[in-house]
């Protein structure tokens, strides 16, 4: 009988009541299940490990010392130290320490050095080398990079070259040692195009003229006949683009830094300016003066065609390419003020990206990392250098004074040079910024020097 | 019984209760976890309001406590042979406290008149003959006041404090059953002058107890999970920042690093109890990003640059807490 009446109950209750005992018999299992997964979900405190965020820092150089490198030709060998040692101060990221304080004076080059001993004068990186010619005048230069801290060595590299390139194979050491420790790409093996500047300021007279990024090894490219702005490096080549002065109208010119071969780019009637290369070298971008107004243009310099970009009765200038090629950030005064805008690479419709108050806004490069784009800044009477985001955003002024202009980028986009005035009769000077603001240098030139243009690391 | 199955909602709240019933137990099986944290809350709890009042309540008890605690703490010792817990302490006397048969017994021998006579005192010598030592130092105890007028008595009443508390202690641990004779022969005195004191003393553990400090440490020393000497959540704090602000000052941020506002390392040390490293600073999921590198290097750098870490002495007893770091970089609020 009991068994009857439960098989009653059991069909009475699937029968008449199965849909909301299954809906109830879901919701419990369900909670239980709940319960199952999130018992194990519950915070636990990691007790294994202290946990520590470091969110504040104290830059400071690293110090790192350059020993001496060692060899068959001291005097080689010094130099090419020296050269290391400036570069690597001059990035703001190292700071060299005095040879004076070495207690290891004389590094074996084929042994781990005295890793205590550095570390007693605070070292925390070692440079070391070596320097030999071989029998066929051939230089040969090895060179170490050691973490003193980690007791190991970084990287370390020898190159074979002509007795001539002491000069290059420094900066090249100085790009892997800058690149190994930073994680950024070098910029020291490269050339700066820039106007040399002679004679009163009534008379200037402008050549053009190409420097090692330090400073050093100039020499000229025009000779002065003629005046000379706005050289733009190739981003792919060693060629330059420029503005001249001759007999004519202003025209834009290419020059093989090389070579010193030079063309006209394109035969517009009226003035062209202000030219800058594509991202791949293949086009030049630039502006063309008809009237009053301004427009920029963009030529193939294979098959010489020549495309419109922008069509205003403004002055549309300073085009300047995203490292993608496929837009252009450049300057007008279309909205009444100079400001900056970006267009596609292709015209159309601009965007105003440059809202400073008061403020005017030039010369915009693009930064070959393509996170930020420099500008020349006119507020206050007070000119300033600045970088800000592509979509105008995080506006960083990087030095402001009297006369500062004509930014252009380290090819690994980490510094920049510039030119300053200072009031007076004074001409100008080129300076390096690097793009927080915190480290500066005078480019020392034997004459003023003005509207510097840097190569892309050299090949 | 039958069930109305067209009205089915007593059965199912019967089953969903069992449910939760269940549900809730399964969920409570892992509830220790939890306990760590309440220890740290308590902490902080008794920093703001209670320490104010302990302090108070030292001071007053302390005029009074120091005979009455010596003589509690030692009798609390005997049953539990952990003498500085104060819970302990009162875990003890109450146990003793239950035995009261055998007082019964024995009061009626010399129930209340034997404080304020002498003559309950040759009683009981007595009655425990046996255990020799033990006697003479709870007549000390009682007849603290009276023996004097009689010369065999006196030697008992220097027993009182020290003495008597270190025999007390001898015979209790060679004889356990002895506690419950002990607790019996105190009872007894609670007659005139003791029974003061020993309000007092009773007093003074539970107030201990329910300080904020002797709590957190009881809690601590007797949580079930046994991780005893844990950093609290403000020691914890206190003790990362300590570090974070040696790091701080070795730390050179790689400015120049491409998106190093999204680049967070963390780096993993081992510390010796001296502060020093121990073995190799390593990176959490090591990159070979050039840019996430060189932030991992220049936090190594930076943790190299600092070792060994000043490690103040308070937190040395915690050393199991700290001697594994999880170091974060974050250049973000730099930028």
């Amino acid at each position: 009988m009991i068994m009857k009446i439960k098989t009653h109950e059991l069909i009475a209750f699937s029968c008449f009541k199965e849909k909301p005992v299954m809906r109830f018999a879901r919701f419990i299992s369900a909670f239980v299940l709940i319960g199952f997964i999130a018992t194990p979900l519950l915070p636990r405190v990691a007790h294994a490990e202290l946990s520590i965020t470091v969110d504040k820092g104290n830059f400071q150089p690293m110090p790192i010392a350059i020993a001496d490198f060692v060899g068959s030709d001291p005097e080689t060998a010094a130099q090419m130290s020296e050269i290391i040692r400036n570069n690597l101060k001059r990035s703001g990221i190292f700071q060299p320490i005095d040879k004076a304080a070495f207690i290891e004076k004389n590094v074996n080059f084929d042994a781990a050095p005295n890793f205590a001993s550095w570390k007693a004068i605070n070292a925390q990186a070692l440079v070391t080398g070596r320097v030999t010619k071989d029998a066929s005048g051939k230089l040969k230069t090895e060179f170490r990079l050691w973490d003193i801290l980690a007791g190991q060595q970084l990287t370390g590299q020898q190159f074979v070259t002509d007795a001539a390139l002491t000069r290059r194979v420094s900066h090249i050491i100085s790009d892997l040692v800058y690149s190994r420790i930073t994680g950024e790409k070098g910029f020291f093996d490269t050339r700066v195009v820039f106007v040399d500047e002679t004679g009163t300021k009534d008379k200037r007279v402008k050549r053009l003229a190409i420097m090692d990024q330090d400073g050093a090894n100039a020499r000229y490219l025009t000779d002065g006949s003629e005046l000379v702005v706005t050289p733009r490096f190739s981003p792919t080549s060693q060629e330059v683009a420029y503005m001249a002065f001759g007999d004519g109208d202003p025209k834009v010119y290419i020059m093989n830094t090389e070579t010193r071969q030079r063309e006209v780019v394109g035969d517009f009637p009226g003035m062209t300016f202000a030219p800058r290369f594509s991202p791949d070298g293949q086009k030049v971008v630039m502006s063309l003066a008809k009237g009053s107004a301004s427009n920029i243009y963009v030529m193939d310099l294979r098959s010489r065609a020549t495309t419109r970009l922008t069509d205003t009765n403004a002055i549309d200038t300073s085009p300047s390419y995203s490292p993608d090629g496929s837009q252009i950030v450049f300057e007008s005064d279309r909205g009444g003020t100079q400001q900056i805008y970006i267009m596609s690479a292709t015209g159309g419709g601009a965007k105003r990206i440059s809202f400073g108050e008061g403020a005017r806004y030039s010369t915009p490069v693009w930064s070959p990392k393509g996170d930020y784009i420099a500008f020349t800044r006119q507020k206050g009477g007070q000119f300033a250098i600045g970088i800000m985001k592509p979509d105008g955003s995080g506006e960083r002024i990087l030095t402001e004074g009297f006369h500062n202009e004509g930014p252009t980028w380290a090819p690994n986009g980490r510094y920049l040079m510039f030119f300053r005035d200072q009031s007076g009769a004074a001409g100008s000077r080129v300076y390096m910024v690097d793009t927080t603001g915190r480290v500066e240098n005078n480019v020392p030139t034997q004459n003023y020097s003005s509207d510097p243009a840097w190569s892309p690391l050299l090949k | 019984m039958k069930i109305n199955w067209s009205e089915p909602g007593v059965p199912l709240s019967a089953v969903i209760h069992a449910a939760l019933l269940l549900a809730t137990l399964i969920a409570f099986t892992t509830a220790p976890n939890f306990e760590e944290q309440p220890e740290s809350i308590a902490v902080d709890m008794i920093t703001t309001d209670e320490l104010t009042a302990l302090t108070k309540g030292d001071k007053t008890a302390k005029t009074v406590k120091p005979d009455a605690k010596i003589k509690v703490d030692k009798l609390s010792d005997q049953p539990a042979p952990k003498p500085d817990s104060g819970e302990a302490k009162k875990d003890i006397p109450t146990p003793a406290a239950k035995p009261p048969e055998p007082q019964q017994d024995q009061k009626p021998e010399p129930p209340k008149p034997e404080a304020p006579t002498p003559p309950p005192q040759p009683v009981k010598p007595e009655v425990k003959p046996q255990p020799v030592p033990e006697e003479p130092k709870p007549e000390g105890l009682k007849q603290a006041p009276p023996p004097k007028p009689e010369p065999p008595k006196p030697q008992p009443p220097k027993f009182e404090a020290d003495q008597l508390a270190k025999l007390l202690d001898q015979q209790k641990k060679a004889q356990p059953p002895k506690p419950a004779e002990a607790a019996k022969k105190t009872e007894p005195n609670f007659d005139p002058n003791a029974l003061e004191k020993l309000l007092q003393s009773k007093e003074t553990p539970q107030k201990m107890a329910s300080t904020g400090t002797e709590l957190s440490k009881t809690s601590t020393a007797g949580s079930a999970t046994g991780t005893a000497s844990k950093l609290t959540l403000s020691q914890r704090d206190q003790l990362s920042g300590l570090l974070r602000d040696q790091i701080t000052k070795c730390w050179s941020p790689p400015a120049w690093v491409t998106g190093a506002d999204n680049l967070r390392p963390i780096i993993r040390i081992g510390l010796r109890e001296d502060g020093s490293l121990d073995g190799l600073p390593v990176a959490v999921d090591s990159s070979s990003d050039p840019s996430m590198k060189a932030m991992e290097e220049s936090a190594i750098r930076a943790i190299r640059q600092c070792a060994p870490f000043n490690i103040p002495p308070q937190f040395k007893s915690y050393y199991a807490d700290w001697k594994s770091l999880a170091v974060t970089f974050d250049m973000k609020a730099m930028l």
